[in-house]
């Protein structure tokens, strides 16, 4: 087994276009994963039935591995006729669509229980005082709680996203061409494994260590008060 | 509805999920435990060692690493073979190549969490040990090593989850595990939601099964122990 | 001490059992698994279809004990490249860069392809006809690399790892067509209730690289292995057994020689 430098260089366009497909679902994951996961995490704090529905919604989408879910909302959904047969078919008819909800979902679960944990770690003194100051709980929550509980979560967080840039490789079961199906079609077709399987965890490499150094940099910044000697 | 025997299929794709991810915790177990151990003191060979091998376990999806094992792994063992002069194949499975890539990715993550285990450990329990004359050895497995374990579970608990479902992923590669067969079956029967419905309800149960047994194993490893926070209690015992 | 020479003997006598056993020779042959009616896994999780009863029926006459491997079809080729495989039964077109690596048996059948369409639909297979289309194609397949140099990008492919994944993705709508052999999809689609309304265009083609028939395949190494499972398959076609077994799964004639087993 040896590398094949010029092999790479000729596959590199397609290994590209995988790469761009990996952030195409990445993006959109992370942008509605966090904006469904705000009220579950809301919903977990308080008591009653809410709290244990969104209790079990977490146990679900972290019990569950995220190839499952992908492969239900692939192949399961359409099974069912109100999906196939309703206006909903237009868009789980796309791979893309199936992709960014199952891996939404599986997110939503990890990050509800991310932002619960940073918002029981924001003093509750702080809260208290807010409340007594007059600002309305949407205020508190937004101007203060949230704030506050990034700078908690900030190593949770990151850890949360380099895997969720890894488990983009599990798409390749449901057609869509990322960079791990990208560098296996080109094994298909040149018998080599091992040029574009090392090409691409080279560029997974690269991808993980600059959000890295990103949230390095992010770090120092929101926690400069934190100045450590 | 299911045909009985897909789900009989499923069930023996679930048992080897099961012994995938049990084999695979136990390698990552070991190479973490090492590398722990290892790194306790700052050592630039180490170091230099540890970090290389982080960087890339922790770096790259689990499942490129499991296809490079399983593709590549017969040939870049003879070529590692070669180059000591020893014409060796190895026919690396599907199996074989899971539990490597697994147990390589996750022992990484477990490197990090024994090691911060063992830095968490009051000193002062070294020192006693040191000072009441125990062995080493003993000292480690009946002093250092239940604390560690203690320190450690939530942690390790957590990881044992991830390895069971990454082990789904690694499906991909060609095991036959339970993610392989509700796929087989669903593309006979044309029934793909209830084999993957079957499916979740397995790692549900997993997943329900390890916090019931890591909630005991919390508690005995909790035995005897009392945090000094305590107000009412100056000494911990 | 009669007791001792017992123990002894009955101890040698089951090692040479043993190596006599270890010593039958041990074939390791690759199916697909998913391409019915030629492999395919029934409920109780047994490889059957005409392939491996064939493989099945070879391995008995060449007195060989046969472990079939299922994989997914793009994975025989480079198993068979690393040894893991002896020899792969799944029927292989003999495209130009295959036979750079692999050897190629005698004809094992001959299957032309066609685009399977939706009844209503009409296509002209150019690249301005099928711009924009949607067609769905097995990983490292023969087709694939045909609609790659007759269409280009002009075409959107979708890639699948075995038939059944297509035939889904065909019947929820999610593809427009596919390129495939016309017996499995005769057999597995068309003449099956979800097949209704859909039909073959495009007239029979044959994607073999300019030659017409799919065979076995095993390493450029084992010519030796490849010429004894000819001999055997010869003569399994030469007295009727290939289409007794061909008759279970199937009704299409698949080679011109079977003419006489009529």
């Amino acid at each position: 087994m040896h590398y094949d430098p010029i092999l790479a260089w000729q596959s590199m366009p397609d290994l590209l276009a995988g790469t761009a497909t990996t952030f195409a679902v990445l993006l959109p994951v992370l942008v509605l994963g966090l904006m469904l996961a705000l009220p579950i995490a809301l919903a977990r704090l308080e008591t009653g039935p809410r709290a244990k529905a969104a209790a079990g919604y977490i146990a679900f989408f972290r019990g569950v591995p995220s190839l499952v879910l992908l492969y239900l909302v692939y192949s399961g959904l359409p099974q069912l006729s109100i999906v196939r047969d309703t206006f909903l078919w237009t868009f789980f008819s796309n791979a893309y669509f199936c992709a960014w909800v199952g891996l939404t979902l599986t997110h939503s679960g990890y990050m509800a229980e991310i932002i619960r944990g940073g918002l029981a770690a924001v003093p509750t003194g702080v809260i208290e005082a807010s409340t007594a100051l007059g600002l309305t709980p949407r205020q508190t929550l937004f101007r203060l709680r949230l704030p506050m509980a990034a700078r908690y979560v900030l190593k949770a967080y990151q850890n949360e996203l380099l895997i969720m840039v890894k488990s983009t490789s599990a798409v390749s079961a449901i057609t869509l061409v990322d960079l791990t199906a990208a560098a296996n079609t080109v094994f298909d077709y040149t018998y080599d494994p091992f040029t574009p399987l090392v090409t691409a965890a080279a560029i997974y490499w690269c991808i993980v260590n600059l959000m890295r150094t990103g949230f390095t940099l992010a770090d120092r910044k929101l926690n400069r008060h934190l100045a450590r000697t | 509805m299911p045909q009985m025997g897909f789900v009989e299929q499923l069930g023996i794709g679930a048992l080897m999920t099961i012994q995938v991810a049990v084999l695979s915790y136990l390698l990552a177990l070991a190479i973490g435990t090492v590398f722990a151990l290892a790194t306790l003191k700052r050592r630039l060979p180490v170091d230099i060692i540890w970090q290389t091998y982080a960087s890339i376990f922790t770096g790259v999806p689990s499942l490129l690493v499991a296809f490079l094992f399983y593709y590549a792994g017969s040939g870049m063992i003879a070529s590692l073979f070669s180059l000591v002069g020893l014409s060796v194949t190895v026919d690396v499975s599907p199996f074989a190549a899971a539990v490597a890539a697994l147990g390589m990715v996750y022992g990484a993550y477990l490197a990090d969490i024994i090691r911060s285990a063992i830095q968490n450990v009051p000193p002062g329990q070294f020192e006693a040990a040191r000072v009441l004359l125990v062995p080493r050895p003993t000292a480690w497995l009946f002093v250092i090593l239940p604390q560690v374990l203690r320190l450690a579970l939530p942690a390790m608990t957590n990881m044992w989850i991830v390895v069971l479902k990454d082990t789904a992923l690694i499906s991909l590669i060609g095991l036959k595990e339970i993610m392989a067969y509700a796929k087989l079956a669903s593309g006979v029967t044309k029934e793909p939601f209830i084999y993957y419905m079957l499916a979740s309800v397995f790692f549900l149960g997993m997943t329900a099964l390890t916090y019931v047994v890591s909630q005991r194993i919390e508690q005995w490893t909790q035995r005897g122990y009392r945090p000094v926070a305590a107000k009412e209690r100056a000494h911990a015992l | 001490m009669t007791n001792a020479i017992l123990k002894w003997s009955l101890a040698t006598a089951m090692l040479l059992g043993a190596t006599a056993m270890a010593t039958a020779e041990k074939l390791v042959l690759g199916n697909e698994g998913s391409y019915p009616p030629f492999s395919m896994v029934d409920a109780s999780g047994k490889l059957t279809g005409f392939e491996p009863e064939l493989a099945r029926e070879m391995c008995k006459r060449m007195n060989v004990e046969c472990d079939i491997v299922v994989m997914d079809f793009k994975g025989l080729i480079p198993a068979l490249l690393q040894n893991k495989l002896d020899a792969v039964a799944t029927q292989t077109k003999p495209l130009p860069e295959r036979k750079a690596k692999v050897l190629f048996g005698r004809p094992i059948l001959f299957n032309p392809d066609s685009y399977v369409v939706k009844a209503d639909k009409d296509y002209t297979f150019t690249r301005e006809g099928m711009k924009g289309v949607r067609i769905g194609l097995q990983r490292g397949s023969a087709q694939a690399k045909y609609i790659d140099e007759q269409f280009g990008d002009a075409v959107e492919v979708v890639f699948y790892d075995n038939p059944d994944q297509i035939r889904l993705d065909l019947t929820s709508g999610r593809l427009d067509m596919s390129l495939g052999p016309k017996i499995s999809w005769t057999n597995e689609f068309l003449t099956k209730p979800q097949g209704q309304g859909w039909k073959f265009a495009g007239g029979d083609l044959w994607t073999g690289g300019g030659e017409q028939g799919s065979s076995w395949i095993a390493r450029k190494n084992s010519q030796e292995l490849l010429d004894r499972m000819d001999k055997t398959i010869d003569t399994i076609i030469a007295d009727c057994t290939f289409t007794k077994l061909r008759k279970q799964f199937m009704e299409v004639e698949l080679l011109p020689e079977e003419a006489a087993c009529r």
